[in-house]
Order: C-alpha cells, then structure tokens, then sequence
C-alpha cells in the first residue's frame, strides 16, 4: 500500500509539470527602453488604407503612415507631410488646393512624392478595389468622383494631379469647408506605387510588406495576438518621437487587461460595463467622448405611428440627463440635438453645438399636451409601440428606462421591447421593418453635414421626407450658399431645426462616452471624437 | 478488422459533407452581410458582393466552395484578417490550440484517472467523498470562473504564471490555461473511473486474481484498469468536444491566439468563410476521434475485436 501512494503522488506531481519546462528568463534590456503597451479590444484586421474601415486598423495605420495634414489634440488641423498650400475659389465653385510637400522618406529610403498620392486616391476611388470607404471622395466634392466610382470614366479622371514631385494639386467641385481635415485620415495616406506593384498581392500582409513614413514603423504583427511598433528613425520628423515603440495587445477579456493593467504590463485599457463604475474613482481613470449619436428613429411609412405630436410626446418625455448620468455612467452625455459635440469647429472658431439651439427639451407637461393632441390625430385613445434596439447592456438598459418612462407619464401609451443582434436589428431597420428603433450615427468626418445628409429624402430608410429639409440642406451643401462658409453654417443649423423643432423627425437620446483607464506615467494620448486618437507626441516618465 | 476500418472512414467522410452543407445553409440564412453594415451603402454592397462571388445562387456557391476546400482554398476572411487566406490564418493557430488541448487532455486524464483509482481503493472513506466533491464541482463550475480564478490567483496575486498569453514564454503561457481547461476532464474522468474502479474491483475475477496472492498495484494495472478504460475511451469523444467549446472561453480570457478565440470573434462578425472552415476543423476533429475510439475499443478488449473479427 505504502509503495502505491508513492507512486500516486510522484505521478501527481510530474503531471503537474507536463505542461512546464524551464525556460529562459524574459529579457530585461526593456526597462531602459521606453514602450507604450496598449490594449485592444479588437484584432488588427488591415494595415491597408484603402481596405481598412476599423479603428484598430487605422490606429495602426496612422502609426507608422503619414497624411498631407494631421490634426493636433483639439482636432485643429496642422501640416504633416504637406509643409505649406494655397487654396483658389473660384467663381464657378471649383475650389483648387495646391500641397508642396515637405522632404520625406520612405522606410526603404524612396522619397514620398505627389504621385503616391495620386496613386493612392485613384485606388480608393477605383471600382476594382471594391472600397468601403470609397464613398468619402464623393464626400469631399473631389472633381469626377461619382464617374469614377460608378466605373464610367477611368480613374486617371479623378481631380488630383501630381505637377511635380513635390507639389500636389486637388480640384473639388465645390468649396469643402472639413476637407483639410479628411486629409488626416487614413484612406487619403500616400502610398508608393513601385513598392505596391512590387509586392503581388501580399501588400501588407506583414511587416516587411508595409512602407512607413510616419512617426513608428511596424515591427512584428502576431495576428490574434499583438502587432508592434519602434520608433521610426527615417520619419522626416523623428526628433518629436519621444518614444522608443508601442506595442498593441489584442485582449478580448477587458477583466483579464486590467488585471495586466494592474501588474503594471499595460498602459492603456478600454472599461467595458461594470468595469466602468468599478474604477470610476481611480485616479487613471480617464473619461472621453465619442461621435457617436443615439437618437429614436421613427419609421414614417408606418400609419398607424404617424403624427408629429406623438413624436413630440415622445421626445419631450425622455430625461436624457437621468439616462447619461444615472444609467450609462460612463461619460455619455445627454443629447441636445441631432449634431453631437466636439464634432466640428464652425468658421467662428466655435463648436457647432455651443452656438446652435438646444434643440431637444423634457417636460413632462408639455408631453402629455402632445400626447392628447397625438391621441385626436390617430383617432386612438390607447396605442402600443414597438422599440427595437440591440443586444448590448447599453441598448438594453436605455430602451428599458425610455420605455418607463413613456410609461409611467402618457397615460394609455405602451411599449413593447424588441431585442435583436446588432446584424439583425441593421437588417431590420433597412428594410423598414420596424416601428421605432433605437440606432447610432458615427461621423465619417468632422462637418454636421455627416448627420444632416442621413435624412433626405433618398437617403433614409425611415421613410422621413421634407421639402423643406432637403431645400435647406442640398442648398447649403452643394448650392450658391455652399460656396460662403458662414452663411453655410447658419444654413445647417436651420435644416436641424427643420428637422427637430419643426417635424420631430427623429429623437436624439445621448452621446456616447467612453472610459479608459491610462497609467499615470502617459502623457500625449490625442483621444479624438472624430477621427483617429493619435500616438505620435506621447510620451512616458522614468 | 480492415475492411471495418474502410466503412468507418467512408461514413466519416460522408458526415463531413453533409455538415459542411448545412454549416452553409446556416450561414446563407444569418442577417446581415460581413461587412460594415452600420455604413454600407446598397451600391457598395452590390460591388462587395460582387468581387467576392456572394451574390450567386447557393448550390453554385457551394459547389465552387467544397472544389476550392478539396485543393486547400478555404477562401478570404471579409473582416478579422481582410482579404487574407482564411487556411493562412487557422494553419498559424491551430497549433497552439492542439497543443494546449492536449496538454489539457492528458493531464486531465492523469489526474482523473489516479483520483478515480485512488477513491475507488479507497472507497467510503474521505478520500473517496473528496473526490467526489471535486468531480461535481468540476462539472458544475462554468470553465470561465475557474479560468478567471486561476488568473487572479495564480497569475495575478502569486505572479507565478502570466496572465496573458506571451509568445517569448509559451511553455509557461500554457500552463494556467491547460490547468483551467483539464478541470472538466479531470471531474468526468475521476467519476467514470471510480465507479467503474469499484464495479470491475468487486469482480469475480478480480477475486480470483488476490486469491492468487498477485499484488496490490500489479491487480490493479494490469487487470483492473484495462477493463475500467473501456467506459473512459467511450467518453473521449463528448470530453473533446467539451474541450473544444471550453477552449474558446479560456483562449478569450487568456489571450491566446487559438482557433477557439477566432472562432467566437468570426461568428460576432459574420466572417462567413472563418466560420465555415473552423467548424468545419471541428467536426473532422470530432468525426476523427470517434474514429480512433472505435478502432481503440478493438485493440483494448479482445472481446468486441473478436466478435467483429467473426462477421
């Protein structure tokens, strides 16, 4: 008996070590070095910038490559690889920027030339490359756009031209008040038509097949795992690289990075759910906010919903504050129109959302006159409502609490909640089958236009269609008033009155935020609302 | 015993079919498309579909698709990995699933098969009831708690292992995550093995054996054990499938780059041609097993080779 216990418990232990082998140590050369370690939620799908429409990859992406311009912390646009540009308007509209670049190379020593960006934007535009984003040269009036995309002119047609190596030329269509702006993001980068040729069909598939030009250049890429970045000692401005390299982690347990995050191995972390209130007192916890905008679409094709004051009723019952402040709790704010803040700088200076109207209100009163006046106008004295929203906490949590309070102050009102996956509940709003839906808008870039687009009459699935609205926006978009800046601003803001004091089209609800948790030695992370956040002037303590 | 071996082989491959058509039945069925729904245009989806070969009829689909898979094409991924070859992918992870399923499973099956044996001999005592506390709690504890718990512990608190999976230090990476993935083996192992342990014990022929004087350990290697495996080899099977569905939530809390965590995060993001090709490995994976569990039964009881020995 006594031999089988020793045998039992000599094989317990060298089953332990089955999985065990002496291994080296890790090496210690890191601590004098200084690396960002930063945690993300989702994989690297792309490093290329015509395919990418993810803000993993166009994090990485705007890493090691550099546009014509960058924006600073507070989103103000300044030169990156184009040092200087003179801008003509012309009578007609067509607007012409001219871009001398500044002295630049590549990482395998080939200077950035105009013609990487012709190259580069005649690839996004071209039909073959079947873009996502293809879109956005149609956004910034880019001359033959349209054509181009739809295949019906070759892209050599496409208004960018390089008159010299180091000068660039663009012609729009129409004066484009963000377009500097659209020149920081990724899809507009260079990139160099001999290197791209030269790789057959594995460009940026790795490291070695991705040139760099920006602040950091790509290092390893472990998909599923982590990519890394070290300092890019031929950017043309590597003296203001403060650091020696970043590495990114793929992490899809935000319980499990912050446990790294707390030994000290993670700098950067994104709070999820409960998370968020856990840490909420932490003195790295960081609040930011985002673009993004939830608002109650409202599906007009549907008659037996269709009155502006059940709308009203709807819009002016919800307390937005309680929903930011008491149910999110992660820095989202209460929405105040359609427009969300820190969007876009007005040709005043100022923030759209500081000088336009509130334009959304809660008084319980007032709704339950428009309730009375939405009973008369449906002929109902009771109705019940659907609210579609996604599987998500935060969906969850919102649409429950709309529905209480719809509930509890408009007598006779109902709701019934209908949760759906996010592909489900896209699929179901596009194809107009639902009643009212609680769905987000993200920028594409930093102009109110981005939202006001998304309700003409063509462009929406809600069936929403205003004369009047259409007028308002197309003439401050593409008419005689695109062409003056300011008179176009206080255009836009009609057309969101229009749309919200006027029709109560749609019922913005909140604006997202979001928490991060930084360690206390980071310094320089630009967290944009729109656009990319930035790791180029980040810097670390010793 | 050949001929047995073909038939099996040939059903294998026929089930492999037929899952592969249904797999794409469910897909074609799912909302939505893999590409960025929130903001695709409908001309945009017309000409995604279009370079990608989705907007043509099922059975053309499949029919190109199984042509493809013969000669080792699974396609591109439309979002984790854009445009990469979804085999590219699956062949640089698979390896470190395999290794830490195996890691998980012979471990597992170590310790089962000892605590089984040892609560077995020692039936009715303590020994046995702890055994028993650790099987249900094995079974009964979701493996996302238990790997949780490891990682805050071990890995956290004590700082004996990683966290996060580290591709400089695999060897010790892997140590956590085949710990919290064996604990299901180890529970239904030790279970089946002590009560069979006990049935077999109170054999006659077990009698026969002590009666003979033949000792303690060599009764229980040579003649216990061998016929207390007959139930474990059975449950091979649904224990691999166990590891397979487990190795997704340990691999997500881990941080390894296995097949188990793509294969959730394809599925979230309808990368139709990932989620073909991994639950397609899945069920050859399984499918095969069986296969090597059939043929095992065979080599372990003479019995079962003879009789099909005889048709």
């Amino acid at each position: 008996m006594k031999k089988l216990k020793v045998l039992l418990i000599l094989g317990l232990v060298l089953a332990l070590f089955t999985g065990c082998s002496s291994s080296s140590d890790g090496g210690d050369g890191e601590t004098t070095k200084k690396i960002l370690t930063v945690a993300t939620d989702t994989d690297l799908s792309t490093m290329d910038q015509n395919i990418a429409t993810d803000g993993t990859s166009f994090i990485a992406i705007q890493a090691c490559i550099s546009g014509l311009t960058q924006l600073d912390a507070d989103g103000v646009v300044l030169p990156e690889l184009a040092e200087t540009w003179d801008v003509v308007f012309n009578d007609d509209g067509t607007t012409v920027y001219t871009f001398h670049l500044a002295d630049a190379n590549w990482s395998n020593g080939t200077p950035v030339t105009a013609a990487d960006f012709v190259f580069d934007w005649q690839r996004l535009a071209d039909p073959a490359t079947a873009s996502e984003y293809n879109f956005i040269v149609s956004t910034i009036k880019l001359h033959n756009a349209d054509a181009v995309i739809a295949g019906e002119m070759p892209v050599d047609q496409l208004g960018v031209k390089a008159l010299d190596d180091k000068t660039l030329e663009v012609t729009l269509d129409l004066p484009v008040d963000f377009f500097l702006s659209l020149m920081a993001f990724p899809t507009f980068f260079p990139l160099n038509e001999e290197f791209y040729l030269a790789q057959g069909d594995q460009y940026a598939v790795t490291p070695a097949n991705i040139l760099a030009c920006g602040p950091y250049v790509m290092t390893e890429w472990i998909s599923g795992n982590s990519f890394t970045f070290e300092k890019n000692e031929t950017y043309f401005k590597a003296d203001d690289v403060q650091i020696d390299g970043i590495t990114f982690k793929y992490i899809q347990d935000t319980q499990s990075a912050m446990l790294e995050f707390e030994s000290g191995n993670l700098d950067y972390v994104k709070l999820s759910g409960e998370l968020v209130e856990a840490y909420s007192d932490d003195d790295e916890f960081v609040q930011r906010l985002q673009g993004y905008l939830w608002y109650l679409s409202i599906n007009f094709n549907d008659e037996s919903i269709n009155s502006v004051n059940l709308r009203k009723a709807i819009s002016t019952v919800i307390n937005r504050e309680s929903i930011a402040v008491n149910i999110l709790k992660d820095g989202s704010i209460a929405a105040e129109g359609i427009v969300p803040k820190l969007l876009a700088t007005g040709p005043d200076g100022k923030d759209y959302r500081t000088t336009a109207a509130v334009l959304v209100t809660t008084d319980i009163t007032q709704a339950q006159a428009y309730w009375q006046a939405a009973k008369v106008d449906l002929g109902v004295d009771t109705l019940n409502i659907e609210l579609l929203f996604e599987d998500t906490e935060a969906s969850k949590a919102v649409a429950e609490f709309i529905q209480s309070e719809i509930e509890t102050n408009l007598e006779g009102l109902t709701v019934t909640l209908k949760s759906q996956p996010k592909k489900s509940r896209l699929e179901l709003m596009r194809s107009g089958d639902y009643q009212i839906g609680l769905h987000r808008w993200g920028p594409d870039y930093a102009d109110p236009q981005t939202y006001l687009d998304l309700f003409l009459t063509d462009n929406n699935n809600a069936g929403y269609s205003s004369v009047a609205y259409d007028a308002t926006v197309l003439e401050a978009t593409t008419g005689e008033t695109a062409k003056d800046s300011t008179a176009r601003w206080a255009m836009l803001k009609e057309a969101e009155r229009i749309l919200l004091e006027d029709d109560c089209a749609v019922v913005p609800i909140y604006q997202n935020g979001g928490a991060l948790m930084i360690s206390s030695k980071v310094h320089g992370i630009e967290l944009h609302t729109v656009g990319i956040d930035s790791f180029a002037r980040v810097t670390i303590d010793d | 015993m050949g001929k047995y071996v073909l038939k099996r082989v040939a059903i294998s491959l026929l089930t492999l079919l037929a899952i592969l058509f249904i797999l794409f039945l469910m897909l074609e069925l799912m909302p939505g498309s893999p590409f960025n729904d929130e903001k695709l245009t409908e001309a945009q989806r017309i000409l995604l579909y279009a370079k990608y070969g989705l907007d043509q009829p099922f059975f053309i689909k499949f029919y190109k698709y199984v042509i493809n898979m013969l000669q080792g094409d699974f396609g591109v991924s439309y979002t984790i990995n854009k445009n990469f070859a979804v085999s590219v992918m699956i062949a640089a992870r698979l390896p470190i699933t395999i290794k830490l399923g195996f890691n998980a499973i012979v471990f597992g099956a170590i310790v089962g098969l000892l605590l089984g044996i040892v609560a077995a001999i020692k039936h009715n005592t303590w020994i046995d009831t702890l055994t028993v506390m650790i099987s249900t709690l094995g079974v009964s504890v979701p493996s996302y708690v238990f790997a949780l718990g490891l990682a805050y512990f071990v890995g956290y608190k004590l700082g004996w292992f990683p966290i996060l999976y580290d591709m400089s230090r695999p060897a010790e990476s892997s140590v956590l995550p085949s710990l919290a993935l064996s604990l299901f083996t180890i529970a239904n192992v030790a279970r089946f093995t002590r009560s069979e342990m006990i049935d077999v014990l109170g054999s006659d022929y077990i009698l026969l054996a002590q009666s003979k004087g033949i000792k303690e350990w060599k009764l229980i290697l040579s003649h216990a054990l061998r016929n207390t495996l007959i139930p474990i080899v059975t449950i091979m099977g649904p224990l691999l499938v166990g590891l397979l569905t487990g190795s997704m939530v340990v691999e997500k809390i881990f941080g390894i780059p296995g097949i188990g965590s793509l294969m959730v995060n394809a599925i979230q993001m309808n990368d139709y041609n990932v989620v073909i090709a991994i639950a397609f490995v899945y069920s050859a994976l399984y499918i095969f097993t069986m296969l090597i569990v059939d043929i095992l039964y065979g080599v372990i009881d003479p019995r079962i080779r003879i009789t099909k020995g005889a048709n």
